[in-house]
């Protein structure tokens, strides 16, 4: 990863500016696009386009008749749910062009941020999305015409409490020509509030992954392991390690940890590499286990010839997770243990309330 | 005991559906059963974007080359006809396909996202953002105020093409999420 700094401001080919104006569609918005050499007297034009062709809507239909005088109820899926329950909204997908609009209807995670109620990335989930399902994923709706579509929330029943944000999405399709394409979104808030007496949520994550070596050689692999969630946890992993470049394998190193980390705290891990190891760079890929939770965390770590080489922000291994989720909730059924599910998204309350 | 008052609000031109409002029964109702509702509040709408212009591959220069990419215009209409008619529009940049093998940095301070205001209702408060980092998802528009409203604006993404980079189709996608 190489961070690119800006050259020199002058171009050797002059005051050259190609600007290529789109042709206007008739049914579509006029797009612009210019580039341009780096030369500020030619700033690319704004076009004066005011109107556009057209738009995508959605509204929620359904309103449970408790929530009526909550007036946020008629906008957002607003509900206080007990584990186990199964809510649904009918929700209407409009489109006010003059040509049939195929979008893509789905749930998404959403936080509450310094910027208010903020939807995250296409493709990004967090519980309550994972909870959430559409009859239909895609629609196409008449030219200014509606489409109805249900919502169904089903809350599982080893939910743990507290609010959860997420949102449901009308996505339009990419424009598929020109430099820069265009998708754009609409979607309603869901505001889904637990109840219950299920604990909360067991999270944690591995921050960064630092490469060092000792005095005498060995190479050591440190992990910040992060308690994100509501419980302490008793943390044991290992490591492995695969060649970003070749084949080879080395690991699994099992990790020393034997320390209760409460929650919202942060501590080390240390990992020996036992074998002679080469600089790398490495994949380095550590599992954590604490109960019947086990999450994979990946980095690619370079070894230093000596000391303590950089800290590398780790990529969570997202998908075989709630695969451990699951069987992890069935261990816990059989057992009758009194531990807690992955919820590795709601951890807002824990950290505020227990900063380090 | 039912009291059911229909008001309708206001129609905005391209906004489809009818405004109609179901409230619930005056104080004299105070202990009935609650009402069922039959609300029907307008849609949040967002502006279907068109199809792009085609465009001449980038002439390959020895410097890096900042280039600005003004999009179709965006906008938002809410015809929700809300107390707290509150919005908030994202915009995630996908990374870059290149045709070499030297990226465009997304990331500060080589990327931005300003945007130039159409149009936006009176008395309903539309804050721009302009943003100096595009590899994350951020918040660029944040509308604050009550009732039917409808904010445009033309974006303009600027990446920084670097130094000796291929010459090529750079691609990539802009999604505007409104919520």
């Amino acid at each position: 990863m190489t961070l690119r700094k800006q050259g020199p401001r002058t171009s050797t080919l002059g005051f050259r500016t190609t600007t290529i104006v789109a042709a206007a569609f008739a049914v579509a918005t006029i797009a612009l696009v210019t580039i341009a050499n780096s030369v500020p007297a030619h700033a690319a034009p704004i076009p004066t386009q005011t109107s556009s062709a057209g738009s995508v809507g959605i509204r929620l239909v359904d309103v449970p008749e408790d929530t009526t005088d909550d007036p946020r109820a008629m906008q957002y899926i607003v509900d206080h749910l007990n584990p186990g329950t199964t809510i649904e909204r009918r929700i209407e997908v409009s489109n006010s062009t003059s040509a049939p609009l195929t979008v893509q209807v789905y749930a998404g995670a959403a936080d509450i941020t310094a910027d208010g109620f903020v939807g995250q990335a296409a493709g990004s989930q967090n519980d309550l999305s994972s909870w959430t399902s559409l009859d239909e994923g895609q629609v196409t709706i008449p030219a200014g015409g509606k489409v109805m579509d249900t919502v169904t929330v089903a809350v599982p029943a080893d939910a743990a409490p507290g609010e959860q944000y997420a949102a449901v999405w009308v996505e339009t399709a990419a424009t598929n020509s020109g430099p820069i394409a265009a998708i754009n979104r609409v979607g309603i808030r869901m505001y889904v509030s637990i109840g219950g007496d299920n604990p909360p949520p067991t999270s944690f994550v591995v921050d960064t992954l630092t490469a060092s070596r000792n005095p005498d050689g060995t190479a050591v692999v440190s992990a910040q392991l992060h308690n994100t969630g509501g419980r302490a946890i008793d943390a044991s992993g290992s490591l492995t390690l695969t060649s970003t470049t070749g084949s080879i394998n080395a690991g699994p190193y099992a990790a020393t940890l034997g320390t209760t980390i409460a929650p919202g705290d942060t501590e080390p891990v240390t990992i020996e590499i036992a074998d002679e190891v080469a600089a790398g760079p490495w994949l380095a890929r550590i599992d954590v286990t604490s109960g019947t939770q086990t999450q994979s965390f990946e980095a690619e770590i370079t070894f230093p010839d000596a000391g303590v080489g950089e800290a590398v922000p780790v990529e969570q291994n997202r998908m075989p997770i709630w695969l451990l989720v699951l069987s992890g909730s069935i261990v816990l059924l059989l057992v009758g243990g009194s531990t807690a599910l992955i919820l590795h998204h709601r951890n807002r309350n824990a950290t505020a309330a227990q900063t380090p | 005991m039912r009291n059911r008052t229909i008001v309708p609000i206001a129609l905005i031109t391209a906004v489809v559906g009818t405004l109609a409002f179901a409230a619930p029964a005056s104080a004299a109702d105070t202990g009935a059963t609650p009402i069922t509702a039959a609300v029907a509040v307008g849609t949040l709408d967002i502006t279907v974007p068109g199809a792009g212009p085609t465009l001449d591959p980038l002439v390959a220069d020895l410097g890096a080359q900042s280039v600005p990419f003004v999009l179709g215009a965006v906008e938002v209409i809410d015809g929700r006809a809300a107390v707290d008619a509150a919005w908030t529009v994202s915009v995630a940049v996908a990374e870059f396909t290149i045709p070499g093998t030297l990226e465009v940095d997304l990331a500060a301070p080589n990327s931005a996202y300003t945007s130039t205001v159409v149009a936006t209702t009176p008395d309903y408060t539309v804050t721009p953002t302009a943003l100096t980092d595009l590899s994350a998802t951020a918040v660029v528009q944040t509308g604050a105020g009550s009732g039917i409203n409808q904010s445009s604006w033309i974006p303009t993404i600027t990446v920084v093409i670097p130094a000796n980079a291929t010459a090529g189709a750079y691609s990539s996608s802009v999604t505007h999420s409104v919520l």
